[in-house]
């Protein structure tokens, strides 16, 4: 009977144990997850899908007038079906929408990945150089889930000139 | 008996290990749900070992 019992705390354990992995694999690595790679200037930036889960966070960045910043959309469809969704993409200032950069809809089989790039010019946003910074939203839309980031857009103070060349 | 103490003992800390990983990567991406289940699941496992443990006599 002691024996009976004491097997009973190891079955227990054990099933703890196997409960513990199935709640890290069904909702830690299941489900739908997006990354998004920004390239202002000549840095990549990398926002990992956890930076969304923060309490509606917001991601910031930079970039001069004239120069372009890439956008590079990654989904991940860690599901045992497929996965479809509409991506809107459209850039705001100052709560208006200023225009749109992607719409397309995306397919993306079971444990798979999808991929959409669209690059945002600064000169189409600002046709002559400002004298200020403007900040301008770039919301990704993917059905029900919403991504801001922040694009700081600098004018460009030290434009590159021609260094004469030394006479010989 | 020494071989089944080390056996044992390598595999709680296999165990522990592989735990240990899973929470390392993916503990962020759970719900707030998930992480109280994982939090009395895993005072549950430590509570029952020590139990299968005091029923053996160590």
């Amino acid at each position: 009977m002691a024996t009976k019992r004491t097997n009973l705390f190891l079955y227990l354990t054990l099933a703890c144990f196997f409960g513990l992995v199935a709640i890290f694999i069904i909702d830690g690595y299941l489900g739908i997850y997006d990354t998004v790679y920004v390239t202002a200037g000549e840095y990549e930036e990398e926002i990992e899908p956890d930076f969304w889960l923060r309490h509606d966070r917001t991601w910031s960045t930079g970039v001069n007038w004239g120069e372009k910043v890439f956008f590079r959309y990654e989904v991940d469809n860690r599901q045992f079906s497929s996965y479809t969704a509409d991506v809107d993409v459209s850039v705001w200032h100052g709560g208006e929408k200023v225009g749109d950069l992607v719409s397309q809809q995306v397919l993306i089989s079971a444990f798979d990945k999808g991929q959409l790039e669209w690059t945002m010019d600064t000169t189409e946003l600002l046709p002559t150089q400002p004298e200020q910074s403007y900040q301008y939203t770039v919301i990704i839309d993917r059905g029900e889930i919403e991504r801001k980031i922040i694009v700081s857009l600098s004018p460009f103070l030290y434009p590159p000139k021609a260094v004469p060349v030394p006479p010989r | 008996m020494k071989l089944e103490f080390i056996l044992f003992g390598f595999g709680v800390l296999l165990c522990l290990a592989g735990i240990g990983y899973l929470a390392a990567e993916y503990v962020k991406y759970l719900s707030e749900v998930g992480k109280l289940v994982c939090l009395l699941l895993t005072v549950g496992m430590f509570g029952f070992l020590g139990k299968y443990f005091e029923g053996l006599g160590w």
